[in-house]
C-alpha cells in the first residue's frame, strides 16, 4: 500500500495510506492536480489542522475507507440526524472544543462524510431546546436589544402555536 | 461576603454568600485544611469580614486568596505536612488563544461533590468567572484502603466523560467569554464557524429547534431566515406546486404565510376536525356520521 506523508501545523508528520488519506478531496486534488508525487519523501502540509485533531481525523478515515460514497442531497426530503452510526457517535463523544476544531478540519480537508457526521451532531445537541438553553449550551450572548427581540419573536410566533 | 479564617497567625479567606451556613462552612474548611484525623479537633476561628456581599449564586465561592501566600515561605507550615494531599487544588494556566488572559481553577470537595470554581483575568483585572458541581459518585468510586496515599487510594472511573464535561462547562466556557470580552470569537464554537457550515447544521434542524436557534442572536437570526433553509422546508411541507411568483426572494416569509393560511383555512373550511385517532364531520346543523 503506498502511502504519504501528511505534516500537522504544530509539524508532527504522519504517515496515511494513499487511499485513506484520498477521502480528503482538498489532500486528492493536491496529489492529483498539483502532481505530488505519492513516492515524494516530502510531507504534505496542513496549516490549519494540529496534530492532536489531525490524528483523529486519520482514525475517522481510516475506519471510514471502505465506506461508498455518501449520497446526494435530496433537496425534498427532511434531513435525518438520528442517522449516526454507534462507531461515530462514540467517536464523537468529546468535548465541544475538539467537536468544533473537527468541523473546521472536516471543512478545510473536504471529507463529506465527517462533515455531515459532525453537522448531525451539532444539530443533535441543538434539538428540543429552547433559545435560553440553545446559549447556555454554545455559550451564545444575547445580542438583541429588546425591540429586536420583540420584533423576532413576532416573526416566529407562527410556530410556537403549533 | 468575605470570610477569614485564622489558623496559626494564617489567613485563608473564603467568599460566601450565605451567612446562616457558617456551621456547615466550618465543616467545609474542618475538611479541606485538616487532612490529618488527629486534627479534626483542632479549634479554629472564623471571623466575618462582610464588607463585599457578593451577588453570586447559591455555589460556595472560594477566594482567590484562599491559601496565603506566605504559606509557601520557609518555617515552620501552618498546615500539616500533608495539607497538599488534600482535596484542595489551585490550578493557573493560559491558554494559547488568549495568551493575555490568565485562568485559574479552584477545586475542592464538599460531601458527595466536586466543586470546581474558575475565572479569567487579564491585566489583574477578573473579567469573568465560572463555576461548575460534579457529583463525585460518577466519576470515582472512591477510596480502596484508609491510612494510605490519597491520590494512589483513589479509583477513578469514567475518566474521558468527566474530561469532556470538565471542559464544556469550565475552560471552554471560560475561554469563550475572555474572547468575547475582547470582542472576538473563537474559531471552534458554534458561532466561529463559517457561514456554510453554520448554515449546514441549520439545516438538519426541525422547524421548532430552527426557530429557537434564530431568536439566539443577530447572527443566527440571520442564518436561519436563508432561502436556502426555508426552500428546501416549502418543498417538504407543500409539495413542488410552483408559486405565482418564480423570483420569491423570501422563502421565509412565504413559507411562513402558507403555515398561517393553511392553518386558518383548517379552522375555517374543514368540514372535518380531527379529534384524537379519528375525523369527525362536525358542519352545524348536520346529524354527526
Amino acid at each position: 500500500m503506498p502511502s504519504i506523508k501528511l505534516s500537522s501545523s504544530d509539524g508532527e508528520v504522519f504517515s496515511v495510506e494513499v487511499e485513506i488519506a484520498k477521502q480528503s478531496n482538498t489532500i486528492k486534488t493536491m496529489l492529483e492536480d498539483l502532481g505530488m508525487d505519492e513516492e515524494d519523501d516530502e510531507a504534505v502540509p496542513l496549516p490549519n489542522v494540529n496534530a492532536a485533531i489531525l490524528k483523529r481525523v486519520i482514525q475517522w478515515c481510516t475506519y471510514h475507507k471502505d465506506d461508498p460514497p455518501p449520497p446526494e442531497d435530496d433537496e425534498n426530503k427532511e434531513k435525518r440526524t438520528d442517522d449516526i452510526s454507534s462507531w461515530d457517535a462514540d467517536f464523537l463523544k468529546v468535548d465541544q472544543g475538539t467537536l468544533f476544531e473537527l468541523i473546521l478540519a472536516a471543512n478545510y480537508l473536504d471529507i463529506k462524510g465527517l462533515l455531515d457526521v459532525t453537522c448531525k451532531t451539532v444539530a443533535n445537541m441543538i434539538k428540543g431546546k429552547s433559545p435560553e438553553e440553545i446559549r447556555k449550551t454554545f455559550n451564545i450572548k444575547n445580542d438583541f436589544t429588546q425591540a429586536e427581540e420583540d420584533q423576532v419573536r413576532r416573526e416566529n410566533e407562527w410556530c410556537e402555536e403549533k | 461576603m468575605k470570610i477569614r479564617v485564622h489558623y496559626r497567625n494564617q489567613h485563608f479567606k473564603l467568599t460566601v454568600d450565605d451567612e446562616t451556613n457558617i456551621e456547615k462552612l466550618k465543616c467545609l474548611i474542618r475538611d479541606f485544611i485538616f487532612t490529618n484525623p488527629k486534627d479534626k479537633n483542632r479549634p479554629f476561628d472564623i471571623s466575618l469580614n462582610g464588607q463585599e456581599p457578593l451577588n453570586v449564586s447559591n455555589e460556595w465561592k472560594i477566594g482567590e486568596n484562599l491559601v496565603n501566600s506566605d504559606l509557601h515561605s520557609e518555617g515552620e507550615s501552618p498546615l500539616p505536612p500533608d495539607w497538599k494531599k488534600s482535596d484542595l487544588i489551585k490550578l493557573e494556566y493560559t491558554h494559547t488563544h488568549t495568551p493575555e488572559f490568565q485562568y485559574c481553577l479552584t477545586c475542592f470537595t464538599v460531601s458527595s461533590s466536586l466543586v470546581v470554581n474558575g475565572y479569567a483575568e487579564i491585566s489583574g483585572k477578573k473579567i469573568c468567572r465560572t463555576n461548575c458541581k460534579f457529583k463525585k459518585k460518577l466519576f470515582f468510586f472512591g477510596k480502596i484502603a484508609e491510612n494510605t496515599d490519597i491520590r494512589k487510594s483513589i479509583v477513578y472511573r469514567n475518566m474521558s466523560e468527566f474530561s469532556t464535561t470538565f471542559k464544556d462547562s469550565i475552560s471552554i466556557k471560560l475561554l469563550l467569554l475572555a474572547k468575547n470580552y475582547v470582542g472576538e470569537v473563537l474559531e471552534n464554537s458554534l458561532l466561529g464557524l463559517n457561514f456554510d457550515v453554520q448554515l449546514a447544521i441549520a439545516k438538519y434542524l426541525d422547524i421548532k429547534s430552527l426557530i429557537a436557534l434564530k431568536e439566539t442572536c443577530k447572527t443566527f437570526n440571520d442564518i436561519c431566515k436563508d432561502n436556502s433553509i426555508w426552500k428546501r422546508w416549502y418543498t417538504v411541507d407543500f409539495g413542488n406546486t410552483p408559486l405565482v411568483n418564480l423570483n420569491i426572494t423570501n422563502w421565509f416569509d412565504i413559507y411562513r404565510e402558507r403555515r398561517v393560511s393553511r392553518s386558518n383555512s383548517v379552522q375555517l373550511f374543514m368540514p372535518f376536525q380531527y379529534q384524537g385517532t379519528r375525523f369527525q364531520y362536525v358542519f352545524p346543523g348536520l346529524p354527526l356520521l
